[in-house]
């Protein structure tokens, strides 16, 4: 076996495996090593159609080099998985240009299948899995074109087999996807970082916002047990920025710790037992899905009162998880909040939310105060008469404000430029908030969403970024003002696209986004069932881990002797699909010939004329007995029985045409 | 294609496409019997089949039924050099297959053929001979070659055993074997003359008196060209699927206490070529093995007490799978 040549159609599957199974995996190898695919493949190709040599032993090992070198350069830790990917991706690639037997090509295929393996170890959405059983069906064809005799190449059929082949694996791979108990792995490698990732920051500095608003990638999906919130409650929590720096609102991180206090005043993870609050359910039950954000910060519909598991409670009514979120996750809110009146501000939590640098936008200050006793010192009226005035005066909407000075940022966008965004008009407001002395800070997070009927849940995406502002009224507790309302009320009616309106492009850095074309009522319902079936995709395939699967299958088997029940519905299902595999094979229907059919065909003809063949009587028999007995069709009769014979039993090619011109006639 | 061109090209079907060379000659032996064994044209047309496609011939009746005149006069209108054997239980293997002599002028032992050595044996009342006798003619029918005190002699091309005998409930008879009535290709039963026929044969106008005035219609040599021919009809898949259903019914039915064996199917092939030359077709219909079925199977089978008659098989299996 191993002085076997490789059949062309094999390697020409075999290139197109090459670059297929490559693609999945380009954003994680170098740049070189895909290269180095592009220039094997093309490579092959020329030697396949006689033109090109094989590479001296020189070539490829200098090429061997300069791989491992690409990949020792540039993984700083250089056991990772992108490391480990990369450098099989380059054996694949390289394997392509030595392969002159079927061992070495079986070899290639067997790495192909691996680096597919590892593609899902990145990403694992529906249109990539879909892709990768592709990729599959792709290998399966190569590897069976190998064992094949002919040396033409059956395109076709191979891809047939393979296909048929992937089919007949589908019931059983489900089944063991369901019900095989997940196990913890005994090794692991160093998953995928995700640092570089876009998203809402725990900073805000004017601008950065606008850049957020751009993009429609996904941020989450909530999908809610009853009502849904209409959109001017739609304040999707993520970040409490209380600190601020003169350019820069910051949060308030874990480490900080309450002057006096015990630990445990500023996070917990039993906020119910504090007494800092009195909880009140809310009528919204909602379960969140969010895609990975490499940050802790967990969406809320408004302040929480409570954790999910694994998480933090901060005091400043926000979740954070325990990890970063690298990959996506579920978690159920009850929807309890706090009751704003019970809320309780000790000093120390008053002093940072009023808290200011010592210089810087004096102006702004001086305005405040100006206002403040126009209002006669009453927080709510003062809040008022800011918001009227981003209302009266020339204040506008923009996502592309001019820049502002960092040191005096708040200042020039008061009295010279007055366009901004949410960040802008949050800013200021909580500013002149505090420099009156009331507890203000702004909050960072979504607003609005889109809402899906069919499925009752609100779909977020990054271009829903806003940032509101909460005050302290004694009393009263956390109030939420949101002037970028006062200033443009579209964007929190109908969103961003609206208060953009025809003045600026929406969405001008994807004009591919799919999201760009929602008035195209067709691409929008498959732009919706394809967000439906990558959401269900998310939710119950990729999600059903250790927990889901034992919570799923108690439900479905019981919970007495559950292993045990395992057990036996997992050797029950396999040999169950087996046997009715095995059924098929046996009784697979022979296909019935065309000259069958014709025959068939004549014979209704004739039943309904009431003849019909004996047993034992032969086609030209019965068309004798029939022509004898019935002379009106006597001719067409003969004429077709003498055909089919001719076409049966010399077989020879007659035209169809013929027999069915002789059907016509009957 | 217009229909007017559509109609022109299947009625051209109907007609019949091939005409061989020498089927004239065979229709004309056809006839020729015919005037001699008057009424019974289907028998005749199947011994003629049995010939053409190489096979010997046992034909079964009781005494006076007019076994020996058709093979006498087969004999003739082939044009075929016969010698007839009478089978007699002190008949022995010898006087069959020849022997060897010591020549006093010459010195030397000198063979003398016996009556095997022709182009058609007549073998008449076969089952009256002992089955060591019998089993001399097995070999002889078999191989075309008998062995005489080690020398192999090759016995003349064409070589035909046409052979007679009684009904077994007779006296004085030893059944073939089953072994040995596989050797021959068919069977057939010739039965009572209908009234007009047989009215004939008592004015003489047919019947062994004629038998002189039977033509040479073939040549020997044109027999075997005829033969070479029927080995290159057409067998078609669909048609191999239907012999095969029918050989296969008498093994799994258990209406027979033995099936057909792949030599018999063969011989159903065979015969069923030579009836679809004689048709004038290159290629085999199941028509063709409906003809010789009966006469092929039905001496090769026993039949189980519940069992059905080799027709019934034929009537119930279904032609088109």
């Amino acid at each position: 076996m191993h002085d076997l040549p490789v059949s062309r159609a094999s390697t020409l599957w075999l290139i197109a495996a090459l670059l297929m199974v490559l693609l999945p995996v380009w954003q994680q190898v170098p740049a070189v090593i895909t290269l180095l695919g592009c220039l094997s493949a093309g490579w092959r190709v020329t030697i396949l159609l006689g033109r090109g040599q094989w590479p001296p032993f020189w070539l490829r090992a200098g090429l061997i080099l300069l791989a491992l070198v690409t990949v020792f350069v540039s993984f700083k830790p250089l056991i990772s998985l992108e490391s480990s990917v990369s450098v099989l991706a380059a054996g694949y690639a390289l394997k392509l240009l030595e392969m002159k037997s079927r061992r070495d090509a079986l070899v290639v295929v067997y790495i192909g299948y691996f680096l597919v393996a590892t593609a899902v170890l990145f990403s694992q959405t529906l249109l990539q899995t879909l892709y990768l059983v592709f990729c599959l069906v792709v290998l399966i064809a190569a590897q069976q074109a190998m064992f094949r005799r002919s040396a033409s190449i059956p395109v076709k059929s191979s891809i047939q087999f393979a296909g048929s082949l992937a089919l007949q694996a589908a019931p059983l791979t489900i089944l063991l996807f369901i019900l095989v108990p997940r196990i913890g792995p005994l090794w692991s490698v160093p998953l995928p970082d995700n640092s570089a990732r876009t998203g809402l920051t725990d900073a805000m500095t004017p601008g950065d916002i606008a850049r957020l608003s751009r993009s429609d990638e996904l941020v989450f999906r909530a999908r809610f047990k009853e009502d849904v919130p209409p959109p001017r409650q739609r304040y999707w929590r993520a970040v409490v920025l209380d600190q601020f720096d003169g350019e820069t609102w910051r949060q308030t991180d874990k480490s900080f710790s309450v002057p006096g206090g015990q630990s445990g005043n500023w996070i917990s993870r039993e906020p119910e037992n504090k007494g800092w609050w009195l909880n009140r359910q809310t009528e919204y039950q909602y379960e969140v899905m969010m895609e990975p954000t490499g940050k802790p910060w967990l969406y809320t519909l408004g302040p929480v009162g409570s954790v999910v598991e694994n998480s933090f409670f901060y005091r400043s009514m926000r979740l954070a998880a325990d990890q970063p979120v690298e990959t996506r996750y579920l978690y159920s809110l009850d929807g309890t909040r706090p009751l704003s009146r019970s809320i309780t501000m000790p000093d120390w939590l008053k002093e940072l939310n009023v808290q200011l640098p010592e210089s810087g936008n004096e102006r702004s200050g001086q305005l405040a105060k100006e206002l403040f006793s126009q209002s006669s010192h009453d927080p709510v009226k003062m809040a008022g008469r800011v918001l009227s005035l981003f209302r009266n005066d020339e204040f506008y909407y923009t996502l592309s404000p001019p820049l502002y000075s960092q040191s005096s940022s708040i200042d020039q966008f008061l009295f010279e430029g007055q366009r901004g965004f949410c960040a802008h008009y949050a800013g200021a407001f909580t500013y002149m908030m505090r420099s009156v002395g009331i507890p203000a800070r702004v909050i960072g997070g979504y607003q609005g969403g889109e809402y899906k009927e069919d499925e009752n849940l609100i779909q977020v995406r990054q271009f829903d970024a806003h940032a509101w502002v909460e005050i302290w009224v004694a009393g009263q507790g956390w109030l939420r003002f949101d002037p970028t309302a006062a200033v443009s009320p579209q964007r929190i009616e109908s969103g961003l696209e609206a208060a953009v309106g025809g003045s600026e492009v929406f969405l001008p850095d994807n004009p591919l986004s799919l999201y760009r074309y929602r008035q195209l009522s067709v691409l929008n319902s498959l732009r919706l069932a394809f967000e439906k079936a990558e959401y269900q995709w998310q939710r119950s395939v990729v999600n059903y881990k250790q927990d889901e699967q034992e919570a799923f299958l108690r439900e479905l088997l019981g919970n007495k002797d559950f292993y045990w029940r395992q057990g036996v519905a997992l050797s029950a299902g396999i040999a169950l699909i087996l046997a009715l595999l095995s059924l098929t094979l046996l009784y697979r229907r022979q296909k019935l010939s065309p000259l069958k059919k014709y025959y068939q065909a004549f014979c209704r003809k004739m039943a309904r004329r009431g003849f019909t063949p004996e047993s034992g009587e032969a086609e030209l028999s019965f068309a004798r007995r029939v022509a004898e007995m019935d002379k009106e069709i006597a001719e067409p009769v003969m004429a077709f029985a003498r055909l089919y014979v001719k076409a049966a039993y010399q077989e020879k090619a007659v035209d169809e045409k013929l027999f069915r011109y002789c059907l016509s006639k009957l | 294609m217009s229909r007017h061109e559509l109609l022109k090209i299947a009625v051209s079907h109907i007609k019949r496409t091939t005409v061989f060379l020498l089927m004239n000659e065979v229709n004309q032996c056809i006839q020729a019997l015919g005037q001699i064994l008057r009424g019974k044209d289907q028998e005749i047309r199947l011994a003629v089949c049995c010939l053409l496609a190489k096979g010997h011939l046992l034909i079964e009746d009781l005494p006076g039924m007019g076994k020996t005149t058709l093979a006498h006069a087969l004999a003739q209108v082939m044009g075929l050099g016969y010698q007839r054997v009478q089978f007699t239980s002190d008949l022995l293997p010898a006087d069959i297959i020849g022997v060897t002599v010591f020549d006093k002028n010459t010195s030397a032992f000198e063979f003398h053929s016996g009556p095997v050595f022709s182009q058609l044996l007549l073998a008449d009342e076969i089952n009256r001979a002992s089955p060591r006798t019998q089993s001399a003619l097995l070999e002889a029918m078999e191989e075309r070659q008998v062995s005489v005190d080690g020398h192999t002699r090759i016995l003349p091309e064409p070589f035909f055993v046409v052979a007679t005998q009684n009904p077994v409930f007779q006296e004085g008879t030893f059944p073939l074997p089953e072994s040995q009535l596989d050797r021959f290709l068919m069977r057939l039963e010739l039965g009572y003359p209908d009234t007009e026929s047989e009215k004939a044969i008592l004015r003489g106008e047919a019947g062994r008196n004629e038998l002189g005035s039977l033509p040479e219609i073939l040549t020997a040599a044109q027999l075997v060209e005829a033969q070479n021919q029927i080995l290159s009809i057409h067998l078609g898949d669909m048609l191999l699927d239907y012999v095969m259903r029918l050989v296969s019914s008498t093994r799994e039915a258990g209406y027979f206490i033995t099936g057909l064996s792949p030599r018999a199917g063969l011989a159903l092939v065979q015969a069923a070529k030579a009836w679809a030359w004689m048709d004038g077709r290159d290629y085999v219909i199941p028509e063709d093995v409906q003809a010789v079925f009966v006469a092929v199977a039905d001496h090769r089978l026993k039949e189980r007490e519940q069992g059905k008659s080799v027709r019934e098989l034929l009537a119930t299996t279904q032609v088109m799978g």
